[in-house]
């Protein structure tokens, strides 16, 4: 168990700690109204910008921030076009984007033959995280947390009563535009962890267990943030132990725990009852 | 007696339908209010265009910026999992002027003066739909409004709980809060109100134009 006391080991979960500070009240919202496709649609989006970003910068860390956020701004902006021009339901907006930038992105990876395993975009490998990204977490960690509290009653009462909240002129769409810009910031910032393809596993499992153990959102939000730590713990240790990929461990570990705190809550509630 | 509002010639259209055609409306200091007609009238949506939440054509003219808000409950989304403490705050979710103390103190001294200080630590979708009702009009006197716009405040509500509501709307129009509110209780109306404007009216002027004002006694 010396790994406990590796660099690599330490420096994996410090960005773990980081992603799930910044990911747990984001989740807890983002599941609240069955918004998270939304968040599924914007990390999928991530993957063609990220190969672009890998064909012309190489493995380079702002590459990888910037390819994401052009990507992701281009996608925020069509599905905010395709959702009020359209008559189309946004699920289904949502999905079609989903697939085709998935599709799009292998497309890329495929076509420029680049040297490097899919697999490590798509599932990410936190022990490849150079030391400036988790700068780059501290940082945005600062940076993110205190925007989204400042727009948390705003959009607390968007989502609980629209009406009142038109009543006092808050800008139902620049609160939740800048809401969906957050959380792509965070799924950026989880690529390292978690690649694209499972980067919402961060904001979207924990918060789904949080809402077994709370009703109150606060609560639910500290307890998120909890698990998330544990989960990504429990993820780095099996990934060292028996040499499987770190995000997709970190993935299982959240998965194993919700199938427990559900059996668990159930059997309690039957005992209850 | 000063009027709070005065409505001009208000048309509104959803697309190509028109929803509500050369509607007038006053509401002085101290009167109590009330907009009549049937369902799908254009009541709410009359509400509405005067809090400035849909557009509309012609002139409103609002003589106070204390203005206190009642929705349709159905509107609101229950399941979201809040207090009813942390609901209210909510309501202050634009205020800059008023600190994070004096809003708690604020929105305790309205639950007590409602006497629903018990129901603060309860979820939303614990609460009965007239403990819900209540909690609603708990917010919309929250900035001592001089002028209060409620939606069908007794819909959907018990006896007891409609009783209690209507007395506090009868104490708050006596201590000279305007109202404006649209109801189909028209017993309530003929009892309390000093003014109806019944948009189903067919009651036609010497001009040929459509007269909604009514008073009480003249309504069936």
């Amino acid at each position: 168990m010396e790994f406990i006391f590796n660099d690599l080991f330490f420096l994996a979960l410090l960005s773990c700690i980081f992603l799930s500070l910044l990911s747990s009240p984001l989740g807890v919202f983002l599941t609240l109204k069955k918004m998270s496709l939304m968040g599924d649609a914007i990390s999928h989006s991530l993957l063609p910008g990220m190969a672009i970003a890998l064909i012309f910068f190489g493995f380079s860390s702002i590459g990888f921030l910037i390819g994401g956020l052009i990507s992701g701004v281009i996608i925020l902006i069509l599905m905010h076009f395709l959702s009020k021009k359209t008559v189309f339901k946004d699920d289904g907006i949502l999905a079609m984007i989903y697939l085709v930038m998935s599709s799009l992105g292998i497309i890329i990876i495929a076509k420029a033959q680049i040297k490097i395993d899919l697999m490590h975009l798509l599932f990410g490998n936190l022990l490849l995280i150079p030391i400036e990204w988790l700068w780059l977490l501290g940082f945005m960690t600062l940076l993110i947390l205190p925007v989204f509290y400042s727009i948390r009653k705003s959009l607390s009462l968007i989502l609980v009563d629209p009406e009142y909240s038109r009543f006092l002129k808050i800008n139902e769409t620049k609160v939740k535009n800048i809401f969906y810009f957050l959380v792509l910031l965070v799924l950026i910032l989880s690529f390292y962890a978690v690649g694209t393809m499972l980067a919402l596993g961060f904001m979207v499992i924990p918060a789904m267990i949080a809402k077994l153990f709370s009703k109150n959102i606060n609560q639910q939000i500290k307890t998120s943030i909890l698990i998330s730590i544990v989960m990504s713990f429990i993820g780095i240790l099996v990934s060292f132990i028996y040499n499987i990929p770190t995000g997709p461990g970190i993935i299982i570990s959240g998965g194993g725990i919700f199938i427990l705190v559900l059996i668990f809550s159930t059997v309690k509630d039957q005992i209850l009852n | 007696m000063a009027v709070i509002l005065e409505v001009h010639n208000l048309n509104i259209s959803y697309g190509k339908k028109k929803i509500v055609e050369n509607f007038h409306l006053k509401v002085e200091k101290s009167q109590f209010v009330a907009l009549t007609g049937r369902n799908g009238s254009g009541k709410s949506t009359i509400l509405k265009s005067i809090l400035g939440i849909i557009k509309f054509q012609g002139h409103i003219h609002l003589k106070t910026d204390k203005i206190g808000y009642l929705p349709q409950s159905y509107l609101l989304d229950r399941s979201f999992p809040i207090t009813v403490f942390e609901f209210l705050q909510l309501a202050f979710a634009k205020e800059k002027k008023v600190s994070y103390e004096q809003q708690q103190k604020e929105i305790t001294q309205m639950l007590e003066k409602l006497k629903i200080s018990f129901l603060a630590k309860l979820f939303l979708n614990e609460l009965s739909q007239g403990q819900f009702q209540k909690v609603l009009f708990a917010r919309s006197l929250l900035n001592s409004p001089e002028l209060l716009i409620l939606d069908e405040p007794l819909s959907n509500i018990d006896e007891s709980s409609a009783v209690e509501l209507k007395n506090l709307l009868n104490d708050l129009n006596h201590k000279g809060t305007g109202i404006l509110l649209t109801i189909h209780d028209s017993q309530f109306v003929k009892e309390n109100c000093n003014m109806i404007y019944n948009l189903s009216s067919d009651k036609v002027d010497e001009n040929g134009i459509i007269d909604f004002c009514f008073h009480p006694k003249e309504e069936n």
